[in-house]
């Protein structure tokens, strides 16, 4: 009872410092004016300015209310998805490690939301009034009511991303693997039939710089090869899903953080509201952060990126000595933090994977122990 | 074979992280001094090039010019009136000028302007007059202006007579394509930045500052010529100033243009800045003297206050430069007068009026070793960026030392002794204290940048205080923040103590984190190489000299079991933290310290230099933090 007393208190903490930092960022207009301007922050899809809230754009304050508490609900559903996660892990068997120890407990739900709602990215793009959050929210919420076994919700809330941002409509699988987890009966039957999808952003008719690696190929693109290319663009963005999920079947939470990552990655109007979403996922798979080898180069690349990106676009804009060259490079920078960051992560889970299917301690040979070791068919 | 590979395999990544643990910091020092040496090189003339005006269309020299005897004798005459009016207050001489330059036929107007900063109110008029080209429709202009005091804290008398002379001249000539705007600005650069302000008329006035609509207007601006000819008298040489606001610097065609004009139709001897150097053909002197040029650009460029008017207009991306009369009387070279800097000035706003499309052909990013002589991005970029990866190597090499490096595990269990490569990090790495350091630090950066930035209004304030206030602020920082780390450390150690009497599991001691300090230093060099390279893509002599002051003292420094040598790094990093820095400053120029904090913060409150929010928001941080962490435990 004391320790419940405990962990409720430090999350009235967080979740009471979290809601302090946005209300006081807020109350700075030029920072969020700032902020709602950059490309990096809104596109010309979740650009505050550019479309949604008409009804209510003449209360600030609701609209400020609404953003916090989007971040805030996020958080929250984060710490009680990893409370599901974690009371399911007591029941998987546990992995060996080198020198007969058992694997230890990856971190707790208080660390995950903490994570999410102090990532610079999240706040950045909440103070920027990104309407990507509303999006965001809707995919943890889908992974959220698939974690609880809740179906009609979690495919309610999929259906509900899906409309405000299409591609979360690859999220249907994962969902679909939490749905099913461990329980062989008539689920994976019952499809949802509330699709609906928003065909704003597949079409790319807007060219507006942004941290994407579309709007700069296109611009270059003679009008004929255009739909060509805007559907090889666009399916290079699904195209994953399916092996990723038959991969990595065994781990739907992790497959929802790739999907996200991919999306945030490819598609055509990306912002940093993605980064924050793929980021805020990522630590629920926690007990692979060990497995990692390129943490420092990864975290360097978004440092460098999220410096450079503004610095250029200064040079471009404002100074007029660079030119969008310049821009698109930290573009592709980005975008490389962000496939290392996938390719690290995918490696880290299979090696995980291979870890507890093949216990390192088996046998007194040599050959099976240590980073090379093959794998021995049971 | 397979157990032969494997091993091999194993002893591959032994090897690696033995090569990152023990050779990447000496091969960071050695890149250190690549990195020096590179950038002592690039003002040797091998490997800085000859200019060239790449902009086909400027064609400079080419016109002849109006620019007549008779022109020089009402220059004279100009003289003579300006010197008159420029004892007048500064509402009646701008009246007065605005007289001369509607007398002359050319639409002139005042402008009253009022700026605001934390130490004081400035006020004043400036005077500008445009002179409507005959074949155009209007959409494009030059600029001349020039300021009522040079920087030689004399009257710019000279200047303001050849702009009246200039406006005389071309009135008479039917072959401009651009207007020219004649600006006559008062005070030190807050003048011009108002009237540029009005002309671009995108800011709303505010209680800080505000200026007067402009009643006469034209086109947009192409490119600026801004004159500083103090006296009455004659000049030995010719000096370009070119460094804007931010290290921002003109097209290079710029002095190119002037450099060409200055061989041909108007020969002046023109120099970098007001540093004259004398010819020499011994290969030692030739290259110090372009180290000496090369020095004294990077100092104005890492100031990031421009050297002259023409640095406002880079902000507005329009490419000027200032031309500034030297009169030096025992200088061997040929004098020049009023007629040979009007044939001058007429033949490059002639050479610019050429003009199709903005200046774009050459190059932006130069550094500059005489005045026909650059050194290119490609040549000057690199020794930064490998300073900056010699900051990562060392970074890395404490990551893994922090971690899992070498990726070896000798005893997995007793009587099992192989090199065994682990495919995770054995030991997970402890981010309480060096996350809490750093954010904290920043935090007092920015409050002491706070402080020194807001009025308070109470009695007595004065910059200084604020500084020795903010000071305190960030020195607050560091005690607590070394106690608790250090008393958290004895804790840990305790504990240590107490699980090893209990159990006597060999891997024990692996599984400890690494020593605070090795995180936090990890954090500090990253965050320096961040730094020091993405500063360069904006102020390369900024980055450089941040570069040359931290690289040392940031890579060496490390807590000694030593109090004393501990002590001594701290003492050795505050000399290097802004305030003493500043007291440095202050010494090398010997100047009063209130006099050069007044210019840093003028420098950001009236011209929007980066150069105090830099360094109180950046800079400071990562200096406490680094002061913090030679005070942290060993181990």
């Amino acid at each position: 009872m004391a320790q419940f007393a405990l962990t409720s208190r430090s999350e009235a903490i967080v979740f009471g410092l979290a809601l302090a930092l946005r209300l006081a960022l807020f109350h700075l207009p030029a920072l969020s004016n700032i902020l709602a301007d950059r490309v990096e922050i809104s596109t010309p899809i979740t650009g505050f300015k550019r479309r949604l809230f008409y009804p209510i754009i003449s209360y600030p304050l609701l609209i400020k209310l609404l953003y916090i508490l989007g971040d805030l609900a996020i958080g929250y559903m984060l710490l009680q998805i990893t409370a599901i996660k974690d009371s399911e892990s007591t029941k998987e068997r546990k992995i060996h490690q080198y020198g007969n120890k058992i694997e230890e407990p990856g971190m707790n739900g208080l660390t995950v939301a903490t994570l999410y709602l102090f990532n610079p990215f999240t706040i950045a793009s909440c103070i920027g009034k990104s309407t990507i959050l509303y999006s965001n929210v809707a995919v943890v919420s889908g992974i959220w009511m698939g974690m609880k076994r809740n179906k009609s919700l979690a495919m309610f809330s999929i259906a509900l991303a899906t409309y405000l941002s299409l591609y979360p409509a690859m999220l249907f699988i994962p969902v679909l693997l939490m749905l099913a987890r461990e329980a062989s009966d008539d689920n994976q039957k019952k499809t949802p039939g509330t699709f609906s999808a928003a065909f704003m952003g597949p079409s790319v008719s807007d060219l507006t710089p942004n941290l994407g690696l579309f709007w700069y190929f296109f611009i270059e693109m003679f009008d004929q090869f255009r739909p060509f290319f805007l559907v090889v663009f666009q399916i290079h963005v699904f195209i994953f899903a399916v092996p990723i999920s038959i991969k990595l079947r065994k781990y739907p939470l992790f497959v929802s953080f790739l999907m996200c990552a991919i999306m945030g990655t490819f598609k055509g109007y990306p912002s940093v509201g993605d980064a924050s979403l793929y980021l805020g996922l990522l630590p629920l798979s926690s007990e692979i952060f060990k497995y990692l080898r390129y943490t420092f180069l990864i975290i360097n690349l978004f440092l460098y990126s999220s410096l450079l990106a503004p610095i250029f676009w200064y040079l471009w804009v404002y100074v007029g000595s660079g030119n969008a060259n310049f821009f698109y490079a930290i573009g592709l920078v980005y975008g490389i933090g962000e496939i290392i960051l996938m390719i690290d992560t995918t490696y880290a889970v299979s090696r995980r994977d291979f870890e507890a299917l093949v216990p390192p301690d088996a046998s007194d040979d040599k050959k099976s122990t240590g980073w090379d070791r093959e794998v021995i068919q049971m | 074979m397979g157990l032969l590979s494997r091993l091999s395999k194993a002893q591959k990544r032994v090897i690696f992280g033995r090569f990152v643990l023990n050779w990447m910091p000496a091969l960071s020092y050695v890149m250190v001094a690549v990195s020096f040496v590179w950038l002592l090189a690039l003002p040797h003339q091998s490997y800085s090039k000859t200019t060239y005006v790449s902009e086909n269309a400027l064609l400079p020299g080419s016109a002849n010019v109006q620019f007549n005897w008779d022109d020089n004798l009402a220059a004279e005459a100009y003289r003579d009136v300006v010197s008159k009016i420029a004892a007048l207050p500064s509402f009646e001489r701008a009246e007065a000028l605005q007289l001369e330059f509607s007398k002359i036929g050319l639409r002139s107007a005042t402008q009253n302007y009022t700026l605001n900063t934390s130490t004081d109110s400035r006020r004043g008029v400036n005077t500008y007059a445009v002179f409507y080209a005959p074949r155009s429709d209007g959409t494009e202009a030059l600029v001349l202006s020039a300021p009522w005091t040079s920087r030689t804290l004399d009257t710019n008398t000279n200047a303001i007579a050849m702009l009246l002379t200039l406006g005389k001249v071309f009135k008479r000539g039917s072959h401009f394509s651009k207007d020219v705007i004649f600006v006559v600005s008062d005070g030190d650069a807050e003048g011009l930045q108002a009237w540029l302000r009005a002309y671009h008329g995108n800011e709303e006035n505010t209680e800080r500052r505000s200026e007067e609509t402009l009643h006469v207007r034209s086109g947009a601006i192409q490119a600026a010529l801004n004159l500083d000819f103090p006296g009455t008298g004659d000049y030995n040489a010719l000096g370009v100033f070119f460094e804007g606001v931010n290290g921002q610097l003109p097209n290079l065609d710029m002095i190119n243009t002037i450099s060409q004009i200055s061989e041909g139709i108007a020969p002046v001897e023109l120099t970098l800045h007001d540093e004259l150097v004398p010819y020499t053909e011994n290969m030692t002197k030739n290259y110090i003297n372009s180290l000496k040029k090369m020095l004294y650009m990077m100092k104005y460029q890492a100031a990031g206050t421009p050297t002259g008017n023409h640095g406002l207009y880079l902000k507005y991306k329009i490419d000027a430069i200032t031309l500034h009369g030297i009169d030096r009387p025992d200088w061997p070279s040929q004098r020049y007068n009023l007629f040979r800097l009007g044939a001058l000035v007429e033949s490059a706003v002639r050479s610019l009026n050429n003009l199709l499309e903005h200046l774009h052909q050459s190059f932006f990013f130069y550094l500059l070793s005489g005045v026909k002589k650059y050194t290119s991005i490609g040549l000057y970029m690199p020794p930064v960026i490998i300073l900056g990866v010699s900051f990562i190597f060392q970074a890395l090499s404490l990551w893994g030392l922090s971690s899992d490096l070498p990726l070896e595990l000798e005893a997995i269990d007793e009587g099992r002794k192989v090199a065994v490569a682990l495919p995770y990090s054995r030991r997970s790495r402890n981010y309480k204290v060096p996350a809490t350091v750093i954010g904290m630090s920043f935090v007092a950066g920015w409050a002491s940048f706070l402080l020194l930035t807001t009025g308070f209004g109470f009695p007595g304030e004065t910059p200084l205080l604020k500084l020795v206030a903010s000071t305190g602020v960030c020195s607050m920082l560091i005690p607590p923040a070394v106690y608790t780390a250090r008393i958290r450390s004895q804790i840990l150690k305790s504990r240590k103590g107490k699980s090893k009497k209990t159990d006597s599991s060999s891997n024990e001691t692996d599984l400890t984190p690494a020593a605070d300090w090795i995180l936090l230093k990890t954090f500090i060099l990253a965050l320096s190489a961040l730094i020091v390279t993405t500063l360069s893509a904006l102020n390369f002599s900024l980055a450089v000299t941040i570069g040359v002051v931290i690289v040392f003292p940031y890579m060496a420094f490390r807590p000694s079991s030593y109090s004393i040598i501990s002590g001594v790094q701290a003492l050795a990093l505050m000399a290097i933290s802004p305030p003493g820095l500043l007291t440095a400053g202050a010494w090398w120029y010997s100047k009063d310290i209130s006099l050069v904090l007044n210019w840093v913060l003028e420098g950001y409150e009236v011209l929007g230099s980066w150069l105090l929010p830099m360094l109180c928001c950046i800079y400071w941080p990562l200096n406490l933090a680094a002061i913090v962490m030679v005070l942290l435990p060993v181990s």
